[in-house]
């Protein structure tokens, strides 16, 4: 295996986020930062995508964007 | 692995002869294995995590390539359990590989770190339960000398890992992942 790249961690777990699922973008929640494991030392995170059930797969950070905020406690 | 050699130093560190020696250093022993386990699961899922990306990578487009990459990583059994010859043989299969056979190929050694790994998970599972009840660990104790003959058979088997997984992303993709 190789390990290069440096770049400064922008997701951590539980945080909700976006993820490319095809050609949509669907809502979903960051599991691990699974470090720079991907191509080119790349970012990869293990997210939660929850539909009838939930599916836990991985995504290099170019497929996670920021998800909708949550509102402030009142 | 830093880990490791902590471990390895405090079981020299508790010497001497008396009474409670052979209960702490059995608890080392225990300690040890357990570590020497979840290393080798750590290795292995960032293998196969490493392997996916790079696969995934080359398929285009970009929408087709989250789907294989989904389907590549989702339910491993890598992420839930021990790195067992059954787990890591059907994650590593995903990638088109007939995994164990390449395995062996690659080194002679393998079948033998193979059974080691088994006895490995075997108490692994008997200390993380505390149960010895199962026959391959009842009435039996640990020694370090066994635990670090485990460390090597996952040390040369994660060597082999490494080369013939990448083997198999380059034939697949056409050039050296790593």
């Amino acid at each position: 295996m190789a390990r290069n790249g440096s770049q400064r961690r922008v997701f951590r777990p539980g945080d909700a986020v976006l993820v490319r699922f095809g050609v949509d973008r669907v809502p979903a929640t960051v599991l691990e930062d699974r470090g720079l494991l991907g191509v080119g030392g790349r970012r990869i995170y293990r997210v939660r995508v929850t539909f009838e059930e939930p599916l836990d797969f991985e995504a290099p950070e170019e497929d996670v964007a920021p998800g909708p905020r949550r509102p402030a406690a009142a | 692995m830093r880990a490791l050699h902590e471990l390895r130093a405090a079981h020299v560190a508790v010497g001497g002869t008396g009474p409670g020696r052979r209960t702490a250093t059995q608890q080392l022993n225990h300690a040890y294995a357990v570590l020497v386990m979840g290393q080798f699961q750590g290795f292995c899922r960032d293998l196969h995590s490493e392997a996916a990306d790079a696969l995934s990578r080359a398929v285009q487009p970009s929408e087709l390539a989250s789907v294989f990459r989904v389907s590549l990583t989702t339910a491993r059994a890598l992420d839930r359990g021990n790195p067992t010859a059954g787990t890591i043989g059907s994650d590593f299969g995903r990638f088109g590989v007939q995994f164990w056979p390449e395995v062996y190929e690659h080194d002679s050694r393998n079948g033998g770190r193979r059974a080691k790994l088994d006895a490995l998970g075997h108490w692994r599972n008997a200390i993380a339960h505390q149960d010895f009840t199962a026959s391959v660990v009842t009435g039996r104790s640990l020694n370090r000398d066994t635990v670090e003959s485990w460390f090597g058979a996952c040390h040369g088997l994660a060597q082999s890992f490494d080369i013939v997984v990448g083997d198999q992303i380059r034939r697949l993709i056409g050039r050296q992942p790593w």
